[in-house]
Protein backbone atom coordinates (compact mmCIF):
# COMPACT_ATOMS: atom_id res chain seq x y z
CA UNK A 1 0.00 0.00 0.00
CA UNK A 2 1.20 3.63 -0.72
CA UNK A 3 2.32 5.79 2.23
CA UNK A 4 0.79 8.42 1.02
CA UNK A 5 -2.36 9.96 2.03
CA UNK A 6 -5.98 9.14 0.85
CA UNK A 7 -7.25 12.29 -1.38
CA UNK A 8 -10.71 12.79 -2.96
CA UNK A 9 -9.13 14.14 -5.76
CA UNK A 10 -7.30 10.85 -6.05
CA UNK A 11 -11.37 9.35 -5.98
CA UNK A 12 -12.49 12.16 -7.99
CA UNK A 13 -9.87 11.55 -10.91
CA UNK A 14 -10.38 7.52 -10.71
CA UNK A 15 -13.73 8.12 -11.18
CA UNK A 16 -12.94 10.60 -14.27
CA UNK A 17 -12.66 6.96 -15.89
CA UNK A 18 -16.02 5.78 -15.73
CA UNK A 19 -18.23 7.57 -18.53
CA UNK A 20 -21.83 8.12 -19.21
CA UNK A 21 -21.90 5.78 -22.31
CA UNK A 22 -24.49 7.41 -23.95
CA UNK A 23 -23.01 11.21 -23.45
CA UNK A 24 -19.64 9.96 -23.81
CA UNK A 25 -18.54 12.23 -20.25
CA UNK A 26 -17.30 11.10 -17.61
CA UNK A 27 -19.51 11.75 -14.19
CA UNK A 28 -17.33 13.91 -12.64
CA UNK A 29 -17.51 16.64 -15.58
CA UNK A 30 -21.02 15.76 -16.50
CA UNK A 31 -21.69 16.18 -12.45
CA UNK A 32 -23.01 13.34 -11.65
CA UNK A 33 -20.92 12.52 -8.78
CA UNK A 34 -21.99 15.46 -5.80
CA UNK A 35 -19.78 14.79 -3.33
CA UNK A 36 -16.44 12.21 -1.92
CA UNK A 37 -15.77 12.01 1.42
CA UNK A 38 -13.53 9.41 3.69
CA UNK A 39 -12.45 8.95 6.90
CA UNK A 40 -8.86 7.98 8.48
CA UNK A 41 -9.77 4.05 7.71
CA UNK A 42 -10.01 4.31 4.30
CA UNK A 43 -14.07 4.28 4.28
CA UNK A 44 -15.01 6.19 1.56
CA UNK A 45 -18.71 7.70 1.11
CA UNK A 46 -19.43 8.75 -2.60
CA UNK A 47 -22.97 10.78 -3.72
CA UNK A 48 -23.97 10.26 -7.15
CA UNK A 49 -26.75 12.11 -8.96
CA UNK A 50 -28.02 10.67 -12.27
CA UNK A 51 -28.58 13.06 -15.30
CA UNK A 52 -32.14 11.60 -15.22
CA UNK A 53 -34.69 9.87 -12.74
CA UNK A 54 -35.39 7.46 -15.64
CA UNK A 55 -31.61 6.66 -16.47
CA UNK A 56 -31.61 2.73 -16.69
CA UNK A 57 -28.27 2.54 -15.28
CA UNK A 58 -28.68 2.90 -12.01
CA UNK A 59 -27.59 -0.46 -10.58
CA UNK A 60 -24.34 -0.55 -12.84
CA UNK A 61 -23.41 2.85 -11.86
CA UNK A 62 -23.44 2.23 -8.15
CA UNK A 63 -21.87 -0.98 -8.83
CA UNK A 64 -18.92 0.29 -11.23
CA UNK A 65 -18.50 3.29 -9.29
CA UNK A 66 -18.04 1.12 -6.15
CA UNK A 67 -15.57 -1.17 -7.71
CA UNK A 68 -13.89 2.30 -9.18
CA UNK A 69 -12.93 3.70 -5.64
CA UNK A 70 -12.42 0.04 -4.05
CA UNK A 71 -9.29 -0.08 -6.63
CA UNK A 72 -7.89 3.20 -5.18
CA UNK A 73 -4.50 2.19 -2.37
CA UNK A 74 -6.26 3.31 1.05
CA UNK A 75 -9.54 2.49 0.21
CA UNK A 76 -10.75 -0.36 2.74
CA UNK A 77 -14.63 0.57 1.76
CA UNK A 78 -16.68 2.47 -0.54
CA UNK A 79 -20.31 3.32 -0.14
CA UNK A 80 -22.08 4.72 -3.41
CA UNK A 81 -25.14 6.59 -2.70
CA UNK A 82 -27.52 7.51 -5.12
CA UNK A 83 -29.37 10.43 -4.66
CA UNK A 84 -32.53 12.07 -6.60
CA UNK A 85 -32.88 14.74 -4.12
CA UNK A 86 -32.07 17.82 -5.42
CA UNK A 87 -32.35 16.76 -9.17
CA UNK A 88 -29.34 17.03 -11.47
CA UNK A 89 -28.93 19.81 -13.09
CA UNK A 90 -27.08 21.05 -16.36
CA UNK A 91 -25.54 23.74 -14.25
CA UNK A 92 -23.42 20.93 -12.28
CA UNK A 93 -21.80 20.09 -15.54
CA UNK A 94 -18.02 21.59 -15.26
CA UNK A 95 -16.57 23.71 -18.00
CA UNK A 96 -14.55 21.36 -19.48
CA UNK A 97 -17.58 18.84 -19.40
CA UNK A 98 -19.50 21.96 -20.67
CA UNK A 99 -16.67 22.68 -23.46
CA UNK A 100 -16.80 18.65 -24.38
CA UNK A 101 -20.50 18.26 -25.01
CA UNK A 102 -20.25 21.72 -27.34
CA UNK A 103 -17.95 20.39 -29.72
CA UNK A 104 -18.73 16.61 -29.57
CA UNK B 1 -32.79 9.81 -1.00
CA UNK B 2 -32.34 6.38 -3.44
CA UNK B 3 -35.21 4.41 -5.27
CA UNK B 4 -34.80 1.27 -6.76
CA UNK B 5 -33.85 1.56 -10.38
CA UNK B 6 -36.19 -0.15 -13.14
CA UNK B 7 -35.16 -3.35 -14.43
CA UNK B 8 -32.87 -2.99 -17.58
CA UNK B 9 -34.33 -4.15 -20.98
CA UNK B 10 -34.07 -7.62 -22.41
CA UNK B 11 -31.91 -7.40 -25.35
CA UNK B 12 -32.96 -11.07 -26.39
CA UNK B 13 -36.77 -9.57 -26.78
CA UNK B 14 -36.29 -5.61 -28.15
CA UNK B 15 -33.44 -6.99 -30.51
CA UNK B 16 -35.31 -9.63 -32.73
CA UNK B 17 -37.90 -7.07 -32.72
CA UNK B 18 -35.51 -4.28 -34.01
CA UNK B 19 -34.41 -6.30 -36.61
CA UNK B 20 -37.28 -7.73 -37.83
CA UNK B 21 -38.35 -4.34 -38.12
CA UNK B 22 -35.59 -2.98 -40.41
CA UNK B 23 -35.59 -5.81 -42.50
CA UNK B 24 -38.78 -5.37 -43.37
CA UNK B 25 -38.43 -1.36 -43.91
CA UNK B 26 -35.68 -2.55 -46.01
CA UNK B 27 -38.25 -5.24 -48.07
CA UNK B 28 -40.73 -2.68 -47.87
CA UNK B 29 -38.29 0.23 -49.59
CA UNK B 30 -36.81 -2.31 -52.36
CA UNK B 31 -40.53 -3.42 -53.56
CA UNK B 32 -42.03 0.19 -54.06
CA UNK B 33 -38.45 0.96 -55.86
CA UNK B 34 -39.64 -1.77 -57.94
CA UNK B 35 -43.18 -1.14 -57.93
CA UNK B 36 -43.59 2.68 -57.70
CA UNK B 37 -47.12 2.66 -58.37
CA UNK B 38 -47.41 1.44 -54.82
CA UNK B 39 -47.63 4.86 -53.97
CA UNK B 40 -48.53 6.34 -57.08
CA UNK B 41 -51.52 4.16 -58.45
CA UNK B 42 -54.74 3.26 -56.58
CA UNK B 43 -54.48 2.74 -52.99
CA UNK B 44 -57.47 0.15 -52.18
CA UNK B 45 -55.27 -2.74 -54.29
CA UNK B 46 -54.28 -5.85 -52.34
CA UNK B 47 -50.84 -5.22 -53.14
CA UNK B 48 -50.83 -1.29 -51.52
CA UNK B 49 -52.83 -2.95 -49.03
CA UNK B 50 -50.29 -5.81 -48.67
CA UNK B 51 -47.39 -3.23 -48.35
CA UNK B 52 -48.78 -0.75 -46.15
CA UNK B 53 -48.89 -3.96 -43.52
CA UNK B 54 -44.92 -4.36 -44.62
CA UNK B 55 -43.94 -0.54 -43.34
CA UNK B 56 -46.98 -0.14 -40.82
CA UNK B 57 -47.00 -3.66 -39.11
CA UNK B 58 -43.72 -5.07 -40.36
CA UNK B 59 -41.14 -1.89 -39.81
CA UNK B 60 -43.32 0.17 -37.45
CA UNK B 61 -44.96 -1.67 -35.32
CA UNK B 62 -42.48 -4.28 -34.85
CA UNK B 63 -40.18 -0.74 -33.41
CA UNK B 64 -42.39 0.42 -31.25
CA UNK B 65 -42.92 -3.21 -29.75
CA UNK B 66 -39.46 -3.93 -29.43
CA UNK B 67 -38.93 -0.07 -27.87
CA UNK B 68 -41.78 -0.47 -25.83
CA UNK B 69 -40.63 -3.32 -24.15
CA UNK B 70 -37.22 -1.42 -23.79
CA UNK B 71 -37.95 1.94 -23.01
CA UNK B 72 -40.93 2.32 -21.26
CA UNK B 73 -40.66 0.53 -18.25
CA UNK B 74 -37.94 3.09 -17.90
CA UNK B 75 -39.95 5.99 -18.94
CA UNK B 76 -42.78 4.84 -16.28
CA UNK B 77 -39.90 3.97 -13.26
CA UNK B 78 -42.13 0.75 -13.08
CA UNK B 79 -40.71 -2.86 -14.20
CA UNK B 80 -41.47 -4.58 -17.43
CA UNK B 81 -45.50 -6.46 -15.93
CA UNK B 82 -44.31 -9.56 -17.61
CA UNK B 83 -41.42 -10.76 -19.69
CA UNK B 84 -42.64 -14.22 -20.74
CA UNK B 85 -46.08 -12.43 -22.29
CA UNK B 86 -43.29 -10.11 -23.85
CA UNK B 87 -41.49 -12.62 -25.45
CA UNK B 88 -44.91 -14.70 -26.92
CA UNK B 89 -45.91 -11.84 -28.28
CA UNK B 90 -42.43 -11.57 -30.23
CA UNK B 91 -42.84 -14.90 -31.24
CA UNK B 92 -46.74 -14.49 -32.96
CA UNK B 93 -45.68 -11.14 -34.27
CA UNK B 94 -42.52 -12.53 -36.25
CA UNK B 95 -44.49 -15.21 -37.24
CA UNK B 96 -48.41 -14.11 -37.90
CA UNK B 97 -46.90 -10.76 -39.88
CA UNK B 98 -45.72 -12.48 -42.95
CA UNK B 99 -48.71 -14.79 -43.11
CA UNK B 100 -50.70 -11.51 -42.88
CA UNK B 101 -48.71 -9.98 -45.75
CA UNK B 102 -48.69 -13.15 -47.74
CA UNK B 103 -52.56 -13.30 -47.43
CA UNK B 104 -53.13 -9.46 -48.32
CA UNK B 105 -50.62 -9.90 -51.47
CA UNK B 106 -52.90 -12.84 -53.01
CA UNK B 107 -56.27 -11.40 -51.37
CA UNK B 108 -56.77 -14.54 -49.70
CA UNK B 109 -58.90 -13.50 -47.04
CA UNK B 110 -58.87 -16.66 -44.84
CA UNK B 111 -54.86 -16.68 -44.98
CA UNK B 112 -55.30 -13.24 -43.33
CA UNK B 113 -57.26 -14.58 -40.58
CA UNK B 114 -54.86 -16.78 -39.80
CA UNK B 115 -51.78 -14.72 -39.57
CA UNK B 116 -53.99 -11.70 -38.25
CA UNK B 117 -55.30 -13.79 -35.50
CA UNK B 118 -51.29 -14.60 -34.30
CA UNK B 119 -51.30 -10.50 -34.40
CA UNK B 120 -54.27 -9.61 -32.88
CA UNK B 121 -53.50 -11.71 -29.97
CA UNK B 122 -49.85 -10.64 -29.76
CA UNK B 123 -51.40 -6.93 -29.80
CA UNK B 124 -53.45 -7.78 -27.08
CA UNK B 125 -50.76 -9.41 -24.98
CA UNK B 126 -48.35 -6.20 -25.79
CA UNK B 127 -51.31 -3.92 -24.83
CA UNK B 128 -52.20 -5.66 -21.33
CA UNK B 129 -48.40 -5.81 -20.78
CA UNK B 130 -47.66 -2.39 -21.38
CA UNK B 131 -50.88 -1.04 -19.79
CA UNK B 132 -50.22 -3.34 -16.79
CA UNK B 133 -46.52 -1.75 -16.33
CA UNK B 134 -47.70 1.63 -16.70
CA UNK B 135 -50.47 1.40 -13.76
CA UNK B 136 -48.23 -0.54 -10.98
CA UNK B 137 -48.26 2.35 -10.03
CA UNK B 138 -49.72 4.84 -12.25
CA UNK B 139 -47.46 8.45 -11.80
CA UNK B 140 -49.34 10.72 -13.99
CA UNK B 141 -46.22 12.58 -16.59
CA UNK B 142 -47.21 13.29 -19.81
CA UNK B 143 -45.49 10.06 -21.53
CA UNK B 144 -47.55 7.55 -19.14
CA UNK B 145 -50.65 9.18 -19.98
CA UNK B 146 -50.05 9.54 -23.53
CA UNK B 147 -49.00 6.29 -24.36
CA UNK B 148 -51.96 5.01 -22.21
CA UNK B 149 -53.97 6.94 -24.33
CA UNK B 150 -52.20 5.50 -27.87
CA UNK B 151 -52.57 2.12 -26.52
CA UNK B 152 -56.59 2.82 -26.86
CA UNK B 153 -56.60 4.28 -29.77
CA UNK B 154 -54.42 0.58 -30.94
CA UNK B 155 -56.92 -1.55 -29.45
CA UNK B 156 -59.96 0.65 -31.49
CA UNK B 157 -57.65 0.31 -34.51
CA UNK B 158 -57.88 -3.68 -34.22
CA UNK B 159 -61.38 -3.52 -33.29
CA UNK B 160 -62.02 -1.88 -36.54
CA UNK B 161 -59.42 -4.04 -38.18
CA UNK B 162 -61.29 -7.24 -37.08
CA UNK B 163 -64.82 -5.48 -38.06
CA UNK B 164 -63.12 -4.91 -41.75
CA UNK B 165 -61.91 -8.83 -41.83
CA UNK B 166 -65.12 -10.51 -40.57
CA UNK B 167 -67.24 -8.26 -43.44
CA UNK B 168 -64.51 -9.78 -45.84
CA UNK B 169 -65.48 -12.99 -45.09
CA UNK B 170 -68.73 -12.54 -44.89
CA UNK B 171 -69.60 -12.69 -41.32
CA UNK B 172 -70.28 -8.84 -40.91
CA UNK B 173 -71.87 -6.27 -42.97
CA UNK B 174 -70.20 -3.10 -43.68
CA UNK B 175 -71.70 0.26 -45.08
CA UNK B 176 -69.05 1.59 -46.26
CA UNK B 177 -65.88 -0.13 -46.68
CA UNK B 178 -63.44 3.06 -47.60
CA UNK B 179 -64.53 4.86 -44.46
CA UNK B 180 -63.73 1.92 -41.91
CA UNK B 181 -60.39 1.56 -43.75
CA UNK B 182 -59.67 5.17 -43.11
CA UNK B 183 -60.67 5.41 -39.73
CA UNK B 184 -58.58 2.23 -39.36
CA UNK B 185 -55.46 3.93 -41.41
CA UNK B 186 -56.44 7.22 -39.20
CA UNK B 187 -56.40 5.61 -35.97
CA UNK B 188 -52.81 3.92 -36.30
CA UNK B 189 -51.19 6.50 -37.89
CA UNK B 190 -52.08 9.73 -35.67
CA UNK B 191 -53.64 7.71 -32.49
CA UNK B 192 -51.67 5.40 -31.91
CA UNK B 193 -47.50 5.96 -33.28
CA UNK B 194 -47.94 9.53 -33.90
CA UNK B 195 -49.33 10.20 -30.19
CA UNK B 196 -46.76 6.93 -29.00
CA UNK B 197 -43.90 9.11 -30.56
CA UNK B 198 -44.90 12.34 -28.99
CA UNK B 199 -45.44 10.99 -25.66
CA UNK B 200 -42.23 8.83 -25.31
CA UNK B 201 -40.30 11.64 -26.63
CA UNK B 202 -41.24 13.70 -23.41
CA UNK B 203 -39.11 11.26 -21.68
CA UNK B 204 -36.50 10.47 -23.55
CA UNK B 205 -35.28 13.49 -25.78
CA UNK B 206 -34.79 15.32 -22.22
CA UNK B 207 -32.77 12.05 -20.95
CA UNK B 208 -31.03 12.46 -24.12
CA UNK B 209 -30.42 16.64 -24.13
CA UNK B 210 -29.37 16.61 -20.62
CA UNK B 211 -32.23 19.39 -20.06
CA UNK B 212 -35.36 19.03 -17.80
CA UNK B 213 -38.88 18.89 -20.05
CA UNK B 214 -38.95 22.80 -21.41
CA UNK B 215 -42.82 23.09 -20.40
CA UNK B 216 -44.88 19.89 -18.72
CA UNK B 217 -48.10 21.80 -19.28
CA UNK B 218 -47.38 22.13 -22.91
CA UNK B 219 -46.38 18.11 -23.16
CA UNK B 220 -49.81 17.59 -21.78
CA UNK B 221 -51.29 20.22 -23.93
CA UNK B 222 -50.05 18.12 -27.14
CA UNK B 223 -50.78 15.02 -25.63
CA UNK B 224 -54.94 16.40 -24.84
CA UNK B 225 -55.59 17.79 -28.23
CA UNK B 226 -54.32 14.57 -29.98
CA UNK B 227 -57.07 12.53 -27.40
CA UNK B 228 -59.62 14.83 -28.66
CA UNK B 229 -58.80 14.69 -31.99
CA UNK B 230 -58.51 10.92 -31.86
CA UNK B 231 -62.00 11.03 -30.27
CA UNK B 232 -63.66 13.46 -32.29
CA UNK B 233 -62.92 11.14 -35.66
CA UNK B 234 -64.18 8.00 -34.46
CA UNK B 235 -67.73 9.73 -35.40
CA UNK B 236 -66.45 11.80 -37.81
CA UNK B 237 -65.34 9.24 -40.11
CA UNK B 238 -68.08 6.87 -39.86
CA UNK B 239 -71.82 9.07 -38.97
CA UNK B 240 -70.80 12.84 -38.62
CA UNK B 241 -68.24 14.45 -41.40
CA UNK B 242 -68.57 17.81 -39.94
CA UNK B 243 -66.96 16.55 -36.72
CA UNK B 244 -63.64 16.07 -39.09
CA UNK B 245 -62.42 19.57 -39.67
CA UNK B 246 -62.56 19.85 -35.44
CA UNK B 247 -61.24 16.10 -35.01
CA UNK B 248 -57.84 17.40 -37.80
CA UNK B 249 -57.83 20.89 -35.74
CA UNK B 250 -57.45 20.03 -32.75
CA UNK B 251 -54.45 16.91 -33.96
CA UNK B 252 -52.81 19.10 -35.71
CA UNK B 253 -52.51 21.60 -32.60
CA UNK B 254 -51.93 18.48 -30.61
CA UNK B 255 -48.94 17.94 -33.35
CA UNK B 256 -48.03 21.54 -33.08
CA UNK B 257 -47.73 21.28 -29.60
CA UNK B 258 -45.02 18.02 -29.85
CA UNK B 259 -42.56 19.84 -31.89
CA UNK B 260 -43.00 23.05 -30.60
CA UNK B 261 -41.67 21.27 -27.40
CA UNK B 262 -39.39 18.85 -28.82
CA UNK B 263 -37.45 22.49 -30.07
CA UNK B 264 -37.65 24.30 -27.05
CA UNK B 265 -35.46 21.23 -25.77
CA UNK B 266 -33.32 20.97 -28.49
CA UNK B 267 -32.90 24.84 -28.26
CA UNK B 268 -31.84 24.91 -24.40
CA UNK B 269 -29.44 21.51 -24.74
CA UNK B 270 -25.81 22.23 -23.65
CA UNK B 271 -25.20 18.95 -26.21
CA UNK B 272 -24.06 19.42 -29.17
CA UNK B 273 -26.60 17.30 -31.40
CA UNK B 274 -24.79 13.94 -32.76
CA UNK B 275 -26.58 12.20 -36.06
CA UNK B 276 -28.88 9.85 -34.29
CA UNK B 277 -29.90 13.31 -32.54
CA UNK B 278 -30.27 14.84 -35.74
CA UNK B 279 -31.68 12.05 -37.70
CA UNK B 280 -34.57 12.21 -34.95
CA UNK B 281 -35.43 16.29 -35.39
CA UNK B 282 -35.55 16.05 -38.67
CA UNK B 283 -38.82 14.26 -37.96
CA UNK B 284 -40.54 17.86 -37.06
CA UNK B 285 -39.38 19.52 -40.51
CA UNK B 286 -42.32 17.07 -41.37
CA UNK B 287 -45.15 17.62 -38.48
CA UNK B 288 -46.20 20.98 -40.20
CA UNK B 289 -47.02 19.28 -43.76
CA UNK B 290 -48.62 16.69 -41.68
CA UNK B 291 -50.67 19.19 -40.06
CA UNK B 292 -51.38 20.84 -43.25
CA UNK B 293 -52.38 17.88 -45.20
CA UNK B 294 -54.74 16.42 -42.14
CA UNK B 295 -56.60 19.42 -42.50
CA UNK B 296 -57.39 19.84 -45.86
CA UNK B 297 -57.95 16.05 -46.27
CA UNK B 298 -60.84 16.35 -43.15
CA UNK B 299 -62.36 19.54 -45.33
CA UNK B 300 -62.33 17.59 -48.16
CA UNK B 301 -64.02 14.60 -46.44
CA UNK B 302 -66.59 17.28 -44.68
CA UNK B 303 -67.23 18.98 -48.36
CA UNK B 304 -66.06 22.07 -47.49
CA UNK B 305 -63.31 22.15 -49.97
CA UNK B 306 -63.39 20.42 -53.71
CA UNK B 307 -60.82 17.10 -54.26
CA UNK B 308 -57.63 18.62 -55.33
CA UNK B 309 -56.23 15.21 -55.69
CA UNK B 310 -56.80 11.59 -55.37
CA UNK B 311 -54.06 10.93 -53.48
CA UNK B 312 -54.31 13.28 -50.40
CA UNK B 313 -54.71 9.85 -48.46
CA UNK B 314 -51.67 8.60 -49.69
CA UNK B 315 -49.65 11.97 -49.65
CA UNK B 316 -50.37 11.87 -46.01
CA UNK B 317 -49.00 8.44 -45.05
CA UNK B 318 -46.18 9.35 -46.93
CA UNK B 319 -45.54 12.00 -45.06
CA UNK B 320 -46.76 10.60 -41.42
CA UNK B 321 -44.77 7.26 -41.91
CA UNK B 322 -41.29 8.20 -44.06
CA UNK B 323 -40.80 11.61 -42.95
CA UNK B 324 -41.94 11.59 -39.64
CA UNK B 325 -42.20 8.38 -37.81
CA UNK B 326 -39.27 6.88 -39.91
CA UNK B 327 -36.50 9.52 -39.00
CA UNK B 328 -37.77 9.57 -35.16
CA UNK B 329 -37.98 5.90 -35.26
CA UNK B 330 -34.47 5.41 -37.23
CA UNK B 331 -33.07 8.61 -34.86
CA UNK B 332 -34.08 6.56 -31.57
CA UNK B 333 -33.11 3.56 -33.26
CA UNK B 334 -29.35 4.75 -34.04
CA UNK B 335 -29.38 5.58 -29.73
CA UNK B 336 -31.65 2.34 -28.92
CA UNK B 337 -29.80 -0.37 -30.36
CA UNK B 338 -26.19 0.50 -29.52
CA UNK B 339 -27.50 0.66 -25.96
CA UNK B 340 -28.65 -2.55 -25.75
CA UNK B 341 -25.62 -4.04 -27.08
CA UNK B 342 -23.83 -1.90 -24.30
CA UNK B 343 -25.83 -2.69 -21.79
CA UNK B 344 -25.59 -6.59 -22.56
CA UNK B 345 -22.20 -6.51 -22.90
CA UNK B 346 -20.13 -3.59 -21.20
CA UNK B 347 -22.21 -2.76 -18.55
CA UNK B 348 -21.25 -5.92 -16.33
CA UNK B 349 -17.39 -4.71 -16.62
CA UNK B 350 -18.17 -1.14 -15.75
CA UNK B 351 -15.31 -0.08 -13.17
CA UNK B 352 -13.74 -3.04 -14.07
CA UNK B 353 -12.13 -2.18 -17.38
CA UNK B 354 -12.04 0.45 -19.43
CA UNK B 355 -15.21 0.19 -21.56
CA UNK B 356 -15.94 2.05 -25.18
CA UNK B 357 -18.54 4.51 -25.91
CA UNK B 358 -21.77 3.99 -27.42
CA UNK B 359 -20.66 6.05 -30.10
CA UNK B 360 -17.27 3.79 -30.38
CA UNK B 361 -19.97 1.26 -31.08
CA UNK B 362 -21.32 3.13 -34.36
CA UNK B 363 -19.65 5.16 -37.35
CA UNK B 364 -20.75 8.57 -36.47
CA UNK B 365 -19.92 10.28 -39.44
CA UNK B 366 -22.31 7.73 -41.34
CA UNK B 367 -24.98 8.96 -39.11
CA UNK B 368 -24.66 12.24 -39.45
CA UNK B 369 -24.72 11.85 -43.37
CA UNK B 370 -28.21 9.79 -42.56
CA UNK B 371 -29.49 12.36 -41.04
CA UNK B 372 -29.50 13.86 -44.46
CA UNK B 373 -30.41 11.13 -46.82
CA UNK B 374 -33.59 10.08 -44.68
CA UNK B 375 -35.27 12.96 -44.81
CA UNK B 376 -34.15 14.02 -48.55
CA UNK B 377 -35.71 10.77 -49.68
CA UNK B 378 -39.00 10.63 -47.72
CA UNK B 379 -39.56 14.39 -49.17
CA UNK B 380 -38.29 13.11 -52.90
CA UNK B 381 -41.23 10.24 -52.50
CA UNK B 382 -43.78 13.35 -51.18
CA UNK B 383 -42.87 15.23 -54.27
CA UNK B 384 -43.36 11.92 -55.95
CA UNK B 385 -46.57 11.29 -54.13
CA UNK B 386 -47.53 15.02 -55.46
CA UNK B 387 -46.49 14.90 -58.76
CA UNK B 388 -47.27 11.07 -59.33
CA UNK B 389 -44.28 10.72 -60.75
CA UNK B 390 -42.83 7.33 -60.47
CA UNK B 391 -39.08 8.04 -61.30
CA UNK B 392 -39.23 10.36 -58.44
CA UNK B 393 -40.83 7.77 -56.39
CA UNK B 394 -38.11 5.13 -57.38
CA UNK B 395 -35.18 7.71 -56.81
CA UNK B 396 -36.80 8.27 -53.72
CA UNK B 397 -37.25 4.51 -52.47
CA UNK B 398 -34.05 4.00 -53.59
CA UNK B 399 -32.24 6.86 -51.47
CA UNK B 400 -34.16 5.41 -48.43
CA UNK B 401 -32.89 1.96 -49.09
CA UNK B 402 -29.41 2.93 -49.41
CA UNK B 403 -29.44 5.07 -46.45
CA UNK B 404 -31.38 2.01 -44.17
CA UNK B 405 -28.64 -0.86 -45.29
CA UNK B 406 -26.00 2.17 -44.17
CA UNK B 407 -27.77 1.95 -41.13
CA UNK B 408 -28.23 -1.35 -40.64
CA UNK B 409 -24.49 -1.67 -41.46
CA UNK B 410 -23.60 0.66 -39.06
CA UNK B 411 -26.12 -1.35 -36.57
CA UNK B 412 -24.13 -4.73 -37.35
CA UNK B 413 -20.94 -2.78 -36.60
CA UNK B 414 -22.49 -2.23 -32.92
CA UNK B 415 -23.64 -5.90 -32.51
CA UNK B 416 -20.10 -7.68 -33.41
CA UNK B 417 -19.35 -5.65 -29.97
CA UNK B 418 -21.53 -8.77 -28.63
CA UNK B 419 -19.16 -11.43 -29.99
CA UNK B 420 -15.98 -8.95 -30.13
CA UNK B 421 -15.92 -7.00 -27.03
CA UNK B 422 -12.97 -4.40 -27.13
CA UNK B 423 -12.91 -3.28 -23.44
CA UNK B 424 -8.96 -2.36 -21.54
CA UNK B 425 -7.37 -3.22 -18.66
CA UNK B 426 -8.29 -0.31 -16.04
CA UNK B 427 -4.89 1.48 -15.73
CA UNK B 428 -3.51 1.10 -12.01
CA UNK B 429 -4.89 3.77 -8.89
CA UNK B 430 -2.10 5.47 -7.57
CA UNK B 431 -2.02 7.95 -4.80
CA UNK B 432 -0.76 11.53 -5.54
CA UNK B 433 1.16 13.59 -3.48
CA UNK B 434 -1.50 16.10 -2.08
CA UNK B 435 -2.02 19.43 -0.37
CA UNK B 436 -5.22 18.26 2.13
CA UNK B 437 -4.39 16.53 4.95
Amino acid sequence: MSELPLDDSTILERLRLMDDPEIGLNIVDLGMVRSVVHDEAGNVSVIITPTSPNCPMHDQIVEGARMMVESVPGVKSADIIMSFDPTWTPDWITPAGREFLATR
Amino acid sequence: MSKPSPAPGQIWIALPFFIFGFLHLAGGLAWLALVPTLLTGAFYRPDVIAFSHVIGLGFLMSLVAGSSYQLLPVAFENPLFNRTLAKIHLGLHLSGVPVMVYGFLHWHMPVVAVGGTAVLIGFALYLFNIAATALRPFRKNPTTLGVLIALSALAVALGVAVWILTAKLGFAAVRDPLALLGAHTFLILIGFFLLFLASVSYTLLPMFLLVPLPSTRRAFGSIQYLALGIALFIPGQLIAPSLLPFAALAASLGLGLYAIENLAAIRRSPRRLDGALRLYAANLGFILPVALGLLLRALQLAGHVPTLTLHLDTLLFTLAVFGTLACAILGMGAKIVPFLVWQHRYAPMLGRALVPKLADLVYPRLLNLLAWTVPAAALALAVGVTTQTNLTVRIGALTFLASVVAFQFNLYRALTHLWHPTAKPLPKAELRPSLSP
